[in-house]
């Protein structure tokens, strides 16, 4: 019996593991190499090159966790991601369900423990053991669960699937930052596994009992296909380019407004617990008095508003981060590349096609950013216990009266008493500005994915940005030392330089290429190119200016002239806009 | 003779307006030659029945219609127009329905009629909402959630109510129930009825291709090896049998194809003259037993290589 039981497991994890099996070999070898890595001497193995070998690991524990969840789920289904062939195969469902449970957290403990006890602690002595690898094992069960029944929505669980796993996973930090102890961060995990694995076994034995969402749908328009009602409830689009743009809002400009609403609306939900929660900040207003003492003062915040209210304007950059790298279906092609038979045969030139979503990105960039702006707003206008509404200079110093205010009204105050509220609301608006300008930016060199008829390469492009990012990341922070002497500022103009020859050779390469496959629109690539250099140009003074008036305060040497301008050139797209052009003109005509 | 062919004969041109024009298309993907040297030359008013063996290449001829391949060899014209250099100018006349339907299964069947009426200027709602009544589509039902019946209906649909110039419909009836054939055969017979309307209709089900089409292209490993009238193409093709006294090899007869022997008998189909047969017949020492008319399904099956019924 247990025999048996064991053999059905087995064939279960082989089916489902099967088709990615190199990556199952890969993982551990990468896991053996890291700890022969750890092990060397400091010398041959410094802290930055450690750090810079760690970023592969996140991204392959996940891919290989996913397996066990089914490696080629549509997200955006609303069918049962588990896969349907494995599904109706002769087998309990208690083997289709615990096994591969078993697996993946076997997977993700296994997988954490050997970094942290062979890697991690013969280098730092601050880690973390037990919490990450209960956390590991809950993303797992959670993945399982949210993508093994059958849902009624296809975008609620991709909702789902795109916010709980972050709650979870971030829990384990704030947790650890707000002091609550392992044991019951571990207790929280532990709980947190259980109940996914109760819903994902409950989803599984939902999805093979009941027939799929869209089958039950058919049969019931099926029995009323003979009445057929004929409605106009809405007025004929206006031209070719309307109806694009209004299929590409529905795919994917409406998206990043209502992710960023959920969000924003989530995190609200704390202010309405934490709107007493207050702190004292010492020493805001400091002088030095007739005696010489340095005489300072302090007043009462609102720690929630000082901590999160900053935050905000992150939410629709990170989630347009996320939905340009691919996070949701490609609106002209299938999974597999080809382009639909139906979108391609659209009589709209590729062009056409190319603005229409760029508009619809920008129309749900701009909204995106407004919500979040006027949530700010609120935010900032809710009356606040203890807040310091107004301060009467003293020959003491500035002595705070405290109130029922709002914490704009404290801020801006607070502001105007140092002399800074000018210089401050202007920061903010251009922080604004550049924000939306980003967030457009990210979701637009995204959107070449939408086009591209590679299927391997569009799974590739996440996982090449990730690992570029996070490469660059590591290798800043792990090295901070030579960032901080001159010599640092001539390396990064040197890479910047070489980043931004490259830009403008990929960039050159699309145009001649774009020259050949189709003349009366090369004129367009010229334009990107012209666009770039502009909007660079624009940035580099704008990063410019800014580095002018903060210069003394500079953190890094690195960051002098003309690095920013050479970063301004870095961060304005050019390659990726004109590829995607490609990308559309080559998959749509092959 | 289709209902089809005979409003075809009634309205014969008097000048031809080619529609589209293929000359020396080839297209290899990988090591596998999809299409090679592929000529084809359609009139106003032709119903063309494409047909041919699953890879024989009709669909990538049809891709290359509506510009989604690029000519590697040759050119290819519709409208006099390169589809792939003006695709809004091409596909604006055609009216396109495939086996694989890839409609937006998101969007709702009134969704799909105001999306895609934006794309034609001769969009005719009243014989958009006279078709959608026919064929019994709810204005509210999502794509996703009708049956491959009705899905290849609402296709359908928004590929007639513009009243293309060209229809293209690769495989449309696959799969399907023979209601929804009828809709589907109905609705090219309508076509053709209206004036200068032209169809190139490509299909396994070779009696459909009989009813409706008057000129048939066969093809075969990526080449064009039949492309006449429907008419001439039975009128010249013929089962002969043969019985020899002993038996032998397979005779040589000009014009003879998919030969099959049965003890000391051969039958083949034969495109020739009978009197031609006949002499070839007697060359060859055999006997002709008998020559029979056939039908499209005998001549695709012989060319194809399977054995005759």
């Amino acid at each position: 019996m247990m025999r048996e039981e064991l053999q059905s497991g087995l064939t279960v994890l082989h089916l489902m593991v099967h088709r990615y099996r190199k990556v199952y070999v890969a993982f551990p070898l990468y896991l053996l190499f890291l700890i022969v890595m750890f092990h060397l001497p400091k010398r041959w193995a410094p802290d930055v090159l450690l750090g810079f070998l760690l970023v592969p690991f996140g991204l392959g524990l996940l891919w290989t966790v996913f397996g066990f969840v089914n490696a080629d789920a549509d997200i955006a289904s609303s069918d049962t991601a588990y896969s349907s062939w494995i599904l109706r195969l002769p087998l309990k469902t208690r083997s289709l369900a615990i096994w591969p449970m078993l697996a993946a957290t076997a997977w993700g403990i296994g997988s954490w423990l050997i970094l942290s006890l062979l890697c991690l602690k013969y280098r730092f002595t601050d880690v973390s053991i037990a919490w990450p690898a209960l956390a590991v094992a809950a993303l797992a069960l959670i993945f399982q669960a949210i993508l093994w029944p059958p849902v009624k929505v296809g975008s609620m669980r991709m909702v789902l699937a795109m916010t709980l796993p972050t709650a979870v996973a971030l829990f384990g930090t704030i947790a650890t930052a707000n002091k609550w102890t392992a044991e019951v961060i571990c207790e929280v995990y532990a709980g947190i596994c259980l109940a996914a694995a109760g819903f994902g076994y409950a989803g599984l034995v939902n999805a093979r009992t009941t027939p799929s969402r869209g089958k039950l749908k058919r049969e019931s328009v099926e029995a009323v296909s003979d009445i057929a009602v004929i409605q106009h409830s809405k007025k004929p689009f206006r031209s070719p380019e309307a109806a694009q743009f209004w299929l590409e809002w529905r795919m994917q400009g409406r998206l990043l407004p209502l992710l960023t609403i959920l969000v924003l609306a989530l995190a609200s939900v704390g202010l309405f617990f934490e709107r007493d929660d207050i702190i004292q900040v010492s020493s805001v207003y400091t002088y030095v008095n007739s005696s010489g003492h340095t005489i300072g003062s302090s007043f009462n915040q609102n720690f929630f508003l000082k901590t999160y209210l900053p935050l905000l304007p992150w939410v629709p950059l990170v989630l347009a981060t996320i939905i340009g790298l691919g996070a949701r279906p490609a609106s002209l092609r299938g999974a597999d590349g080809a382009f639909h038979l139906y979108h391609a045969t659209r009589p709209l030139s590729p062009s056409q096609m190319y603005w229409a979503k760029m508009k619809s990105i920008g129309a749900g960039t701009l909204l995106a950013c407004g919500a979040t702006v006027l949530v700010m707003l609120v935010w900032g206008i809710l009356p606040i216990n203890e807040s310091m509404v107004s301060a009467t200079m003293t020959k003491w110093g500035p002595l705070p009266h405290y109130g029922r205010s709002s914490f704009l009204a404290t801020e801006l105050t607070s502001m105007d008493a140092q002399g800074t509220l000018r210089l401050t609301l202007m920061l903010w608006a251009v922080c604004l500005v550049t924000f939306t300008l980003w967030t457009w930016r990210n979701q637009a060199v995204g959107a070449c994915m939408d086009y591209v008829s590679s299927a391997k390469l569009a799974k590739a492009y996440p996982l090449a940005v990730v690992i570029v990012s996070a490469s660059i990341i590591t290798i800043w922070q792990s090295s901070q030392s030579l960032y901080q002497v001159p010599q640092g500022l001539w390396l990064l103009c040197g890479v910047l330089t070489l980043w931004i020859a490259a830009k403008a050779a990929v960039a050159a390469f699309g145009l001649l290429k774009l020259k050949k496959l189709r003349p009366s629109e090369s004129s367009g690539a010229s334009m990107a190119i012209a666009g770039w250099l502009a909007a660079g140009s624009v940035a580099a003074i704008a990063l410019g200016v800014v580095e002018h008036s903060e210069g003394e305060y500079n953190f890094y040497m690195c960051l002098r002239h003309p690095v920013p301008e050479l970063l301004a050139f870095v961060l304005v797209p050019v390659a990726r806009p004109i590829l995607a052009r490609i990308a559309l003109e080559t998959g749509r005509h092959r | 003779m289709g209902q089809g062919q005979r409003q075809r004969k009634d309205r014969r041109w008097t000048v031809a307006e080619t529609v589209i024009e293929v000359k020396g298309l080839g297209r290899t993907f990988g090591n596998h030659r999809a299409l090679d040297g592929v000529n084809l030359t359609l009139e106003r008013g032709t119903v063309l029945g494409l047909v041919g063996q699953n890879g024989a290449g009709k669909t990538t001829l049809i891709k290359h219609l509506l510009g989604l391949l690029r000519a590697e060899e040759g050119t290819v014209r519709v409208f006099g127009k390169d589809p792939v250099a003006d695709p809004p100018g091409v596909l604006s006349r055609i009216g396109y329905l495939s086996e694989e339907g890839d409609l937006p299964m998101w969007m709702k069947v009134e969704e799909l009629v105001r999306y895609s009426a934006a794309f034609y200027p001769g969009w005719d709602q009243q014989y958009c909402d006279t078709l959608q009544k026919e064929f019994g589509l709810s204005s509210s039902a999502k794509l996703g959630s009708l049956s491959k019946g009705q899905r290849a209906r609402a296709g359908l649909l928004v590929a007639l109510a513009f009243r293309p110039e060209l229809l293209l419909l690769d495989e449309p009836s696959s799969g399907l129930d023979p209601i929804v054939r009828r809709d589907i055969l109905g609705a090219i017979i309508r076509t053709i009825a209206d004036e200068g309307r032209t169809v190139l209709f490509s299909s396994h089900l070779l009696a459909e291709v009989e009813q409706v089409s008057d000129r048939v292209v066969m093809v075969q490993a990526g080449k064009v090896v039949l492309d006449e009238e429907l008419a001439d193409v039975k009128e010249t093709h013929h089962r002969i049998e043969i019985a020899f006294e002993q038996a032998v090899a397979a005779p040589i007869i000009e014009g003879a194809f998919g030969w099959q022997c049965e003890g000391n008998r051969w039958t083949a189909i034969c495109r020739a003259d009978i009197e031609d047969i006949q002499l070839a017949v007697d060359k060859s020492g055999g006997r002709l037993i008998r020559t029979v008319g056939v039908s499209l399904d005998d001549i695709f099956m012989a060319r194809s290589g399977s054995k005759l019924g």
